[in-house]
């Protein structure tokens, strides 16, 4: 009886965790190429190109593999394709961040330079002043 | 056999197997690094505050990794240390983020820092700027101030300035009214006695006078008036030197006039041909050119114009005097010359009469002798042109026949040496010429043959005519007979004699017949009347033709 049961359940069991990496499968799929889009927006294509072709070609086997049937196969290479274009989005942004970074540092040398002029002109002003008070 | 074929089937599947776990252990080992490595990475960046989720999250896939290893379970291990290696990145690259963001607002601030500064600064100068204009306002005002009181001085010394400038105004007119005074007297120095210049120097004053007492408009009509005067004054200046130059230039040409007419008067020795109106002459050019020291021009002309009449007679006086000399020291002249030529044509002749120049040239010497007669006569009647003329045809008559003798002469030297050569010949110099005479049986009685003996005897005669000095001499061939006989044909016998030998001559000789005469003289010049052979005989004359 016991063999029996375990006969039948296993099946079952099997059967509904199949349908659930399936639903998990998909979503991951869809959040990967959500991903990719996100990382496009941030300018992956220039600056993290190698990151956000292997997300697309990670995407496209998973794709594959669930249209294969392989439904823990498309998972785990939509999650990586997912992972994938997190590190392209990441970078993207991180660079963004340096090029800001970059832009303010120029800035506030230009400041410093204006501040540096604008310091020599108070003190000839001053020179002038004192000499006009002799 | 089979159980052993079996077993080493066995034996390599199981070393196979064996294999494929331990590669897959390798590979694992190797992500689980890779992992390891990501997530120091972002440690190092310090992700786990930074970006502390995915931090943390990536260390419990390693681990995660590290239980499945642990269990067995190669492939979980696997992916999730995979996953565990991108999660660490996503960290790492989360912190940097975090690093940029705090470094940009880092940044921000110090740049809002320096905005704030600048505006300080800007603050600072704005504020040093209005102290700056306000002290120069303050200064401005204290000059206005200074300016403001100088202002009534400075109208005080305008005042003054412009007085001054009204008097510079007024004296420049009276000054140069002065200045062509000034120029009007050293122009014309009597002008100062004219009225002119009282009247001027009279307004002169009273300009003056009106201008130290400030009367400015008096004294500038004054001044004016008198400018208009000294103009007046200057014009007359002008005129009277004009006119003064004129009769000096009148005068000083007169006076050059006559300097020249004496100086000609001199070179003509006036002084030697009419002394006393040359003196007379120098004493009025002297007074002449006292008046005109004296500016006495008018004066200086009167006397320069009496002089110049007696110049124009001393000239015409002493050059009819010096014609007259002149003329007459050139007929001594000449008369000296006609001497001096016919005496030097009669000693020449002289010299030459006793040579053989009268021999030689009889003709020129003769023509020489002809001149020197002609010329005799001409000077008798005094044409010594003609003297100069005859004797000097004489001299070249004569030159002519000195050279001509001492051609001959030469000639002559020549002939007689040569013709002494011939053997069996009797040799006479005739001087212009020779004469061979041979004699002593040239022929055999009654023959026209000549004898064989002889041959070498007109041999040598024939080379000697042959020479080339002497082939302008003609050869006369005479034969001569003694008086015994008939005379007649004495004569006929003696020319074909002659005729003989020109034949020889000719024949035998090879001398040109042309050169060659032949005659028969027979008994008609005998030589000596006692010697009947002496007579017997051929005479050769040898002379130029």
């Amino acid at each position: 009886m016991k063999r029996l049961i375990l006969f039948l359940l296993i099946p079952m069991l099997f059967g509904c965790g199949n349908k659930q990496i399936k639903i998990l499968a998909e979503e991951t799929m869809g959040n990967a190429r959500t991903s990719i889009t996100i990382a496009e927006k941030h300018g992956a294509r220039d600056v993290a190109v190698n990151e956000i072709n292997a997300a697309e070609e990670m995407l496209s086997n998973a794709e594959s593999a669930h249209l294969a049937g392989e439904v823990e196969r498309a998972y785990r290479l939509g999650l990586r394709a997912y992972l994938h274009a997190r590190i392209a989005t990441e970078k993207s942004i991180a660079l963004q961040h340096e090029e800001n970074v970059t832009e303010a540092q120029a800035l506030l040398d230009y400041g410093q330079k204006i501040t540096e002029e604008a310091v020599e002109k108070l003190e000839t002003l001053k020179a002038e002043l004192s000499n006009m008070k002799k | 056999m089979r159980v052993y074929v079996w077993l080493f089937l066995l034996a390599c599947i199981l070393y196979c197997g064996c294999w494929t776990v331990k590669f897959d252990g390798i590979i694992l080992d190797t992500q689980l690094q890779n992992a390891q490595d990501s997530i120091s990475k972002a440690a190092e960046l310090d992700a786990e505050q930074l970006a502390s989720d995915e931090y943390s999250r990536a260390i419990k896939l390693l681990k995660f990794s590290q239980q499945a290893q642990e269990s067995g379970d190669f492939a979980q291990s696997m992916e999730f240390a995979y996953q565990a290696e991108l999660v660490g990145y996503i960290a790492l690259y989360q912190a940097k983020q975090q690093q940029f963001r705090q470094q940009l607002i880092a940044t921000k601030e110090l740049i809002y820092e320096e905005q704030l500064t600048q505006k300080d600064l800007e603050l600072d100068m704005e504020k040093t700027r209005n102290e700056i204009k306000s002290i120069e306002i303050d200064q401005a005002l204290k000059t206005i101030e200074e300016e403001q009181q100088n202002a009534g001085s400075l109208t005080t010394e305008l005042t003054e300035t412009k007085k001054t400038l009204r008097q510079t105004e007024i004296s420049i007119p009276i000054t140069a009214t002065e200045i062509y005074v000034r120029i009007a007297t050293q122009l014309f120095r009597d002008i100062i006695n004219t009225p002119e210049y009282e009247k001027v120097q009279s307004s002169i004053k009273l300009a003056t006078s009106h201008l130290e007492r400030e009367e400015f408009s008096e004294a500038k009509k004054v001044a004016t008036d008198a400018q208009t005067e000294a103009n007046s004054l200057f014009e007359l200046a002008i005129l009277k030197q004009s006119e003064e130059n004129t009769a000096k230039i009148d005068a000083l040409i007169s006076i050059i006039r006559v300097q020249v007419k004496a100086k000609r008067a001199e070179v003509l020795n006036a002084a030697t041909h009419t002394p006393q109106q040359f003196e007379q002459l120098q004493n009025q050019l002297g007074n002449a050119d006292k008046a005109f020291e004296e500016n006495d021009y008018e004066k200086a002309v009167q006397i320069a114009q009496a002089a110049e009449l007696i110049a124009d007679e001393v000239i015409t006086n002493t050059e009819i005097s010096e014609f007259r000399q002149r003329a007459q020291q050139e007929q001594a002249a000449k008369v000296r010359r006609a001497q001096q030529a016919i005496s030097n044509l009669q000693t020449a002749i002289a010299e030459q009469t006793e040579t053989k120049v009268p021999q030689f040239a009889p003709q020129l010497f003769e023509l020489a002798t002809t001149a020197l007669t002609s010329a005799q006569d001409a000077f008798v009647t005094k044409e010594y042109a003609k003297v100069i003329e005859t004797t000097q045809s004489g001299q070249d008559f004569l030159k002519r026949a000195i050279e001509k003798t001492e051609n001959q002469g030469s000639a002559q030297q020549t002939l007689v040496e040569a013709v002494r050569k011939i053997p069996e010949a009797t040799i006479t110099d005739l001087e212009e010429g020779v004469l061979v005479r041979i004699s002593g049986g040239l022929f055999a009685t009654t023959s026209t043959q000549l004898r064989k003996s002889f041959f070498p005897t007109f041999m040598k005669l024939a080379s000697v005519l042959q020479q080339d000095e002497l082939k302008e001499y003609v050869v006369k061939i005479e034969g001569h007979s003694d008086s015994l006989g008939d005379a007649k044909t004495n004569e006929a016998l003696t020319e074909k004699r002659a005729n003989s030998i020109k034949q020889f001559l000719v024949n035998k000789g090879n001398i040109s017949a042309d050169r060659l005469t032949a005659i028969g003289l027979g008994e008609s010049a005998p030589i000596d009347t006692n010697s009947v052979t002496k007579n017997r005989r051929i005479d050769i004359y040898i002379s130029k033709p």
